[in-house]
């Protein structure tokens, strides 16, 4: 994964972990008795945080459409108020708890716990409508983010989402029948929009057959498959960096979304199943399928994997993702990777002083002068970060960190700063309509 | 989510690390000075030892009281003053006196390193800025033709730069290039051996600490400028060749001008940095006031690191350089 050369007159490159070309077989995970689902509260960027919370405390008279002790049944679209995004439940059961999470920079999601019941209910089954697809994309496996205006193109990512995943490669792979029916869904929904998929470089040649989609290949280096820079080597251009990819016209999905959006409109039933590369402390990798919501203990417990007091368990892979403190946090729409890592191989948390070596602004993907902006980030400045050193240009693949001889956590100011503007933006925006 | 399990670490994304560290570049940046320390402490005996030994220990002690005094964290296990002082040390003359060297080692951590915050903060290359500051204060320490009347040596015992300042050209035919590359010349401690100069920053530059592009370019200014000078006027100037390996051009190029906090970091800046470094060392050389004028270039190029930064692309997605 990682090439520490000899010579390294440039810095290590990191390469996207391929699959081997005799396929592993995902390892079915049996359906849990107790499923924990992660609803997310954010109205839009900026807006978590305190006041996401106090929504989900105050809405009046808790009118929310679900209620503690409510049965679902299996498939069902669980939406908790008319905004924010829904939940599939993945079996059928009763909703044992309903409380407020708060993740990273101020992200607040609602948990709601199912527990199993003796037989699954008969699903309510309604025929699928199109629009259905919008409300259920959050809930899908790989968590598809459709937007309401019509996209240009519609880019579909065959490499991970971050340099452990394998999802997309096996989905690429396996289920190309799921794929073809998604891609029918797009042009039956958007009938401008293009297709492009893109696959890891010499793998072109199995999908030249298929005449729906332009193929591209992409060089399988660490963060090529990032959606600002898959735009670009479609578009050839860059999208501006202060608005959303999709007021470009580019909406980017991974392909096991595609693959789920496929069999959703294929069936009409939604798949809970998840692809999850799993790796632990002895760097053996598996290839899982398990359950939305399954709790991390019982995929480890299920592959003999241990997790103990003070390890890491890491889940969206090694570069990007996050660090739980519980073993019951759930696998997400999301979770492409889990990680444990044993405490002497984690990167040590420290503060030094930055030595000017310009490794992060010479690695940098976006070319942001990583190292001056450091410089503004650590005082705190980060309107002055974003205005003249390019801080909403960062697209987030962590190399600046993964480089820096005073393993000083670049990656987290970064993260932090653009939270504390995206807030900025929206506190401005709320005075304006408040002052007119 | 119940709170049943063992807890977990948590701390921020990436999780993994490329495996270069601060200490590891220092130690390899000392270890590259090997070869050409090595034939220095041989022609020039104990004495270079010594002061060699002193400057990196009292680097070390005086980095250790400012951070005592001041109450900051101790940053010794990164060798980053254990490297100044070496770096000194390599351009002191063998019969530098114990005080001076002690003066030199205090000066550089204290007013070139630690008064701006540290490793990595200071505008100035502190080994440049200390070696300027004797080099005023105490011209006579840094006269080598009078620091080697003690020894006997199989070579010409006279220093050939200023040789060739007084002289004019003709006096760089008394020195064999083989003889300037393999070191046999008066010098300083590090500086004499070329060739063994030269094999520590390829060994640098391969290992991408010192960035080539800033090395490479620094050479082809000291080559283009000293051409250029010499073919006005073959008979004061000396050749290209000559100015590249007397004096401390190949320790300025591998040692000093690449030096971290000093120096831009990205191509462009990188080659106009070197490039007008090498222009600076000649033009102080030629027709400035002293003999050889490496640091007094160095501090001049690092002032100009903060405008070579901001010769920048455009970041991903920006229509403009600032808003």
């Amino acid at each position: 994964m990682i090439v520490n050369r000899l010579l390294t007159l440039g810095s290590s490159r990191l390469r996207y972990a391929l699959l081997p070309p005799t396929l592993p077989t995902p390892d079915p995970l049996p359906a849990p008795l107790s499923v924990t689902l992660l609803s997310d509260q954010n109205l839009k960027q900026g807006m978590g945080g305190r006041e996401a919370l106090l929504r989900l405390k105050e809405t009046p008279g808790k009118a929310f459409r679900l209620q503690k002790g409510d049965s679902v049944a299996k498939g069902q679209i669980l939406e908790l108020l008319d905004k924010g995004q829904a939940v599939i439940a993945p079996i059928s059961g009763v909703i044992a708890s309903m409380t407020p999470y708060v993740g990273d920079y101020g992200r607040v999601y609602l948990s709601l716990t199912i527990e199993a019941a003796e037989s699954d209910l008969l699903p309510e089954a309604p025929p699928f409508q199109r629009e259905d697809m919008f409300r259920a994309a959050p809930g899908l496996p790989g968590k598809p983010c459709l937007p309401e205006t019509p996209p240009q193109r519609v880019i579909i990512s065959g490499l991970g989402s971050d340099v452990l995943a394998t999802n997309n490669q096996y989905v690429l792979k396996t289920r190309i029948k799921d794929l073809e029916a998604g891609m029918d869904w797009i042009r039956n929904t958007w009938p401008g929009a293009a297709i492009h998929l893109m696959v890891a470089e010499g793998q072109q040649k199995d999908w030249q057959k298929h005449k729906t989609c332009t193929v591209h290949g992409v060089a399988p280096v660490y963060p090529q498959a990032s959606p600002r820079l898959l735009h670009r080597a479609v578009t050839g251009k860059e999208a501006p960096a202060e608005s959303p990819l999709e007021e470009a016209g580019t909406l980017v999905l991974q392909a096991e979304a595609l693959a789920a959006m496929g069999v959703l409109y294929a069936t009409g039933v939604p798949p809970l199943h998840k692809l999850v590369q799993v790796m632990g402390k002895d760097g053996v990798g598996h290839l899982v399928s398990a359950c939305i919501g399954t709790p991390v203990s019982t995929v480890l417990a299920h592959l003999g994997l241990k997790a103990e007091y003070g390890d890491r368990v890491i889940l969206g892979g090694p570069m990007t993702g996050y660090a739980v403190y519980q073993d019951d946090f759930p696998v997400c729409p999301d979770t492409d990777t889990l990680l444990i890592q044993a405490p002497e191989r984690g990167v040590p948390c420290q503060t030094p002083a930055c030595l000017n070596c310009g490794a992060c602004t010479r690695i940098c993907p976006a070319r942001v002068p990583v190292n001056l902006m450091l410089r503004v980030l650590e005082a705190g400045h980060y309107e002055e970060a974003a205005e003249s050193f390019d801080l909403m240009s960062c697209i987030d693949c962590g190399l600046c960190s993964f480089v820096c001889p005073g393993q000083i956590p670049i990656f987290q100011y970064i993260q932090l700063a653009k939270y504390e503007h995206r807030r900025h933006l929206a506190d401005e925006a709320l005075r304006q309509e408040v002052a007119s | 989510m119940t709170a049943s399990s063992p807890r977990f670490t948590i701390s921020s994304a990436p999780f993994i690390h490329c495996g270069h560290t601060t200490a590891r570049r220092h130690l390899l940046i000392m270890a590259a000075a090997l070869p050409a320390l090595v034939p220095g402490i041989l022609h020039f005996g104990g004495p270079a030892a010594a002061v060699l030994l002193l400057a990196v220990g009292s680097a070390m002690v005086w980095e250790l009281l400012f951070q005592k005094l001041f109450r900051r964290p101790s940053r010794a296990h990164d060798g980053g003053a254990a490297l100044t002082g070496l770096l000194i040390a390599m351009l002191m003359p063998p019969a530098m006196p114990w005080w001076a060297v002690i003066a030199a080692t205090g000066l550089a951590i204290v007013l070139g390193r630690e008064l701006y915050g540290g490793t990595g903060a200071h505008p100035f290359n502190p080994v440049a800025l200390t070696t300027a500051l004797l080099l005023i204060s105490w011209p006579q320490l840094y006269d080598l033709d009078r620091t080697f009347l003690h020894h006997s040596l199989d070579f010409s015992a006279v220093w050939p730069l200023v040789e060739v300042k007084a002289m004019g050209a003709q006096a760089a035919a008394r020195f064999s290039l083989m003889d300037l590359f393999l070191g046999r010349e008066i010098a300083c401690i590090g500086t004499g051996c070329a060739a063994g100069l030269l094999l520590g920053g390829l060994f640098l530059m391969a290992k991408g600490i010192c960035r080539f592009e800033i090395c490479l370019s620094f050479i082809l200014g000291i080559l283009l400028t000293a051409t250029a000078f010499h073919l006005a006027d073959p008979a004061r100037y000396a050749g290209p060749l000559f100015h590249l390996l007397t004096g401390s051009t190949l320790f300025a190029a591998f040692f000093l001008m690449p030096e971290d906090a000093g120096s831009p970091v990205l191509p462009l800046p990188m080659l106009l940095f070197g490039l007008l470094g090498g222009v600076l060392v000649m033009l102080i050389r030629n027709i400035g006031a002293y003999s050889d004028g490496v640091v007094f270039a160095v501090l001049l190029m690092n002032l100009l690191t903060p405008i070579l930064d901001r010769m920048r692309p455009k970041a991903l997605g920006r229509s403009s350089w600032e808003k």
